[in-house]
């Protein structure tokens, strides 16, 4: 702050001419803001009045994400946030000012010319960001490339240890994900395998972009090896033994998301109008979760679901290891805020490869407040909905099924998420050796996604994991304060988080609404008589 | 040019939690030149080998105190051979058997396991060093 500011030279004012005028975040005045999320089946937006003071929901807007060319879409959802004509479009964005209808009362005189507000957004079309992971032991390099992975906002393609074999080469051509993040060795460490599938790789007909995070002493080696190749070099993802740094890896995906992947279809033409950069759905998620438990004093500790068509994925906000009498841990220190990804569990698109994973399951199709779901049923369900994401539940027997496949997903997503506890018996008398991490004490869990939102009292977590049952040895939530995204506005907010953290996060929060306790629930969901998604344009007039 | 310190994995292996010991070979390793990947307590013959594998690990120094070294001990060296760590040196210490065993014979059941060198409790750790550094050169020269 004690530097005098340079004065702009002439290219970064040129740069700045082209952008459009955007509203500037105040400290001190209420500022408008619009959250876009470019889903692969919808794109969704929201105009949130941020800033001091209490932060508040506007409008919201969705339609039919436009695949071919992905502004058309956001330029739809964006005329309705704004009530702008129906003539206008994307383009018009550096010409277009705000309308004196919109987010008035903020104590601007209405014939006063009002740039328009911020607009930041996530993308998650053309499948969201694909990464795999290559590095060296399972239990060590390659969980830590896989965190930093997940974190970064990717879904995993596939991950391989030690040196690559001729298959795993001919997975990774195949799937072809986005980037391959590789590390391995702490510096100064292991050197054969990496040196190897330097040369694998080399060869391969792979053709997206490496990224190079293991031991820096083979860092020139290794763009010797690959210099045909797109290659990103960047510090270790595990400098020393256990030791985390993932930011730099962290870095470089999102400069490779933005550089690669949001070219082409129109992002990067929207990118240039809006002057923000966009971000994949999943890390705006993740900054989201880690600016609530930064602004909001209550939520410090606590985990969230997003329970989707495809994916269930899992935050936790908390420490991984307490310490306490005899208790050990054991492996990795997993970091305080982690993001996992199962793409094996969800409800359409994954419900297949669910029901495979419920079927090895102790617990039975049958709990509380539920009419039983038969076997037979349960197999119809997941057989519509796999060929038919778009299908919803129009009968009792139905809704359960969808309600036992939930459950389901946060159950087995939570217990791949927490550590475990394995008891050991020493001459002094029995300890427990923990991996993983400790979720046992967290205090609140968020479940966000379109299912919850459409069942707001359904008492998932209780389903997932009956009180009665939860084993000692897994370490999840013991009893959280279970609270729904009712609005779904997690991933409109998410994006938001770059410049305005600490509204977003308090927004994110008052927007929840509470489960209730088991004994007042319902017997059976209420049915989903009106599916939010099926109207192209919702708008909501005002506020919470 | 100084060349890289040689990286070294240091740790008391099965349910042990005599950690005092373990510190001091920390410190004194680490003052010799030697990178220390200090594993602490309770650590299992998997740990040793991850962090081997992932430092690119020269030697093993095991450390058994609480008297259960032969069962914990046993296997380690088919281990290393399994996961390719073919030429890691293996050194284990410290109260490696109960009762009044003579040291001779410790020795010759640990060297038999596939140790390299077997140290007493009450060895002079800079021989330690010397040997090591001897032992880790003629691997050198081998290669
Ligand atoms: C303090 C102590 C404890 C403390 C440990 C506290 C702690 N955080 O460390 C407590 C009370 C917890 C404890 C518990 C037990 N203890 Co105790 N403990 C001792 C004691 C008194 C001192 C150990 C010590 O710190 N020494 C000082 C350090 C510097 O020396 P050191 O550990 O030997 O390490 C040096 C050398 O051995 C060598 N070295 C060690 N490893 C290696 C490896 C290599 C490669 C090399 C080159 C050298 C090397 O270098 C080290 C540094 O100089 C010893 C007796 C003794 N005087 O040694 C018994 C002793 C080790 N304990 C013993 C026993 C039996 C136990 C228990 C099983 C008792 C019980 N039934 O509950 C438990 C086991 C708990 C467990 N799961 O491990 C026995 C072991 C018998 C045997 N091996 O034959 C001993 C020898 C006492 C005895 N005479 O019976 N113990």
């Amino acid at each position: 702050m004690d530097r005098p500011a340079l004065p702009p030279t002439d290219r970064a004012a040129e740069r700045a001419a082209e952008r459009p005028s955007v509203a500037r975040p105040d400290d001190h005045a209420p500022t408008l803001a619009i959250g876009l999320d470019i889903g692969s089946t919808f794109t969704k937006g929201a105009l949130f009045r941020l800033g001091p003071g209490d932060p508040c929901l506007l409008r919201r807007a969705a339609t039919p994400t436009t695949t071919a060319h992905l502004p058309d879409g956001a330029g739809t959802v964006i005329r309705h946030l704004l009530d702008l004509p129906p003539a206008w479009t994307w383009e018009d964005l550096p010409r277009t000012s705000l309308p004196s209808s919109v987010g008035a009362g903020d104590g601007q005189t209405s014939d006063e010319v009002r740039p328009l507000p911020p607009i930041h957004f996530t993308s998650s079309a053309k499948g969201g960001l694909r990464v795999a992971v290559v590095g060296l032991v399972p239990e060590l390099s390659v969980q830590i490339g896989r965190l930093v992975a997940w974190s970064a906002g990717a879904r995993l393609t596939g991950t391989y240890s030690y040196r690559l074999t001729d298959s795993a080469l001919a997975e990774i051509e195949q799937t072809r994900p986005d980037i391959v993040l590789w590390c391995g060795g702490t510096d100064g460490g292991h050197e054969r395998s990496g040196r190897e599938n330097a040369q694998r790789l080399a060869r391969s007909s792979y053709d997206g972009t490496l990224i190079y995070a293991g031991n820096a002493l083979l860092a020139d080696e290794v763009r010797q090896t690959l210099a045909h190749k797109r290659l990103v070099v960047t510090a270790n993802v595990m400098p020393e033994f256990g030791r985390f740094n993932g930011e730099p890896a962290r870095e470089a995906i999102r400069t490779i998301f933005l550089q690669t992947i949001v070219q082409g279809k129109g992002l990067d033409r929207l990118a240039a109008l809006t002057g923000t950069e966009p971000v994949p759905t999943p890390r705006a998620m993740f900054d989201l979760v880690g600016a609530i438990a930064d602004h909001c004093p209550d939520w410090r500790e606590f985990i969230a679901i997003d329970l989707g068509g495809a994916t269930t994925d899992v935050y936790s906000c908390a420490p991984a290891f307490r310490g306490g009498e005899g208790l050990r841990l054991r492996g990795l220190v997993e970091p305080e805020r982690k993001r996992s990804v199962e793409g094996d569990l969800g409800l359409r698109i994954s419900a297949s490869a669910l029901a495979a994973v419920l079927a090895g399951d102790d617990v039975p199709v049958t709990t509380v407040g539920l009419p039983p779901v038969t076997p037979t049923a349960l197999a119809a369900w997941v057989e519509r909905v796999g060929a038919h994401p778009e299908t919803l539940p129009a009968s009792p027997e139905e809704e359960a099924a969808d309600a036992w496949l939930a459950a389901g997903c946060i159950r087995h997503a939570l217990r791949r998420h927490a550590g475990r506890l394995e008891p050991v018996w020493l001459p002094e008398g029995q300890v427990w050796v923990q991996t993983g991490k400790d979720l046992r004490p967290v205090p609140r869990l968020v479940l966000t996604g379109g299912y919850p939102a459409a069942h707001p009292r359904l008492p998932l977590f209780e389903l997932a994991e009956p009180a009665a049952r939860r084993a000692p040895e897994l370490l999840v939530p013991q009893a959280p304060r279970c609270f729904v995204d009712h609005l779904y506005l997690w991933p409109l907010l998410g994006p938001l988080v770059a410049r305005f953290p600490a509204a977003a996060a308090r927004l994110a929060v008052a927007s929840l609404t509470a489960v209730p306790a088991v004994a007042s629930c319902p017997d059976v969901p209420h049915t989903a008589t009106t599916d939010k998604e099926s109207h192209p344009c919702e708008i909501l007039s005002d506020s919470l | 040019m100084n060349t890289p310190p040689i990286n070294i994995v240091l740790g008391v292996i099965g349910f042990d939690c005599h950690s005092v010991g373990n510190k001091i070979l920390e410190a004194f390793f680490t003052e010799q030149g030697f990178k220390v990947t200090n594993l602490g307590v309770m650590v299992s013959q998997e740990e040793f080998l991850q962090a081997a594998i992932e430092t690119g690990a020269k030697a093993i120094l095991v450390s058994s105190l609480y008297g259960h070294g032969e069962i914990d001990c046993v296997g380690l060296r088919e281990k290393c051979r399994e996961q390719g760590l073919d030429d890691i040196l293996l050194y284990v210490g410290g109260n490696l058997v109960v009762g009044k065993t003579p040291f001779e014979q410790v020795e010759a059941k640990f060297k038999a396991m596939g140790y390299d060198r077997v140290f007493g409790p009450d060895c002079d750790l800079a021989t330690v060093a010397r040997l090591l550094r001897e032992d880790l050169a003629a691997r050198q020269r081998a290669d």
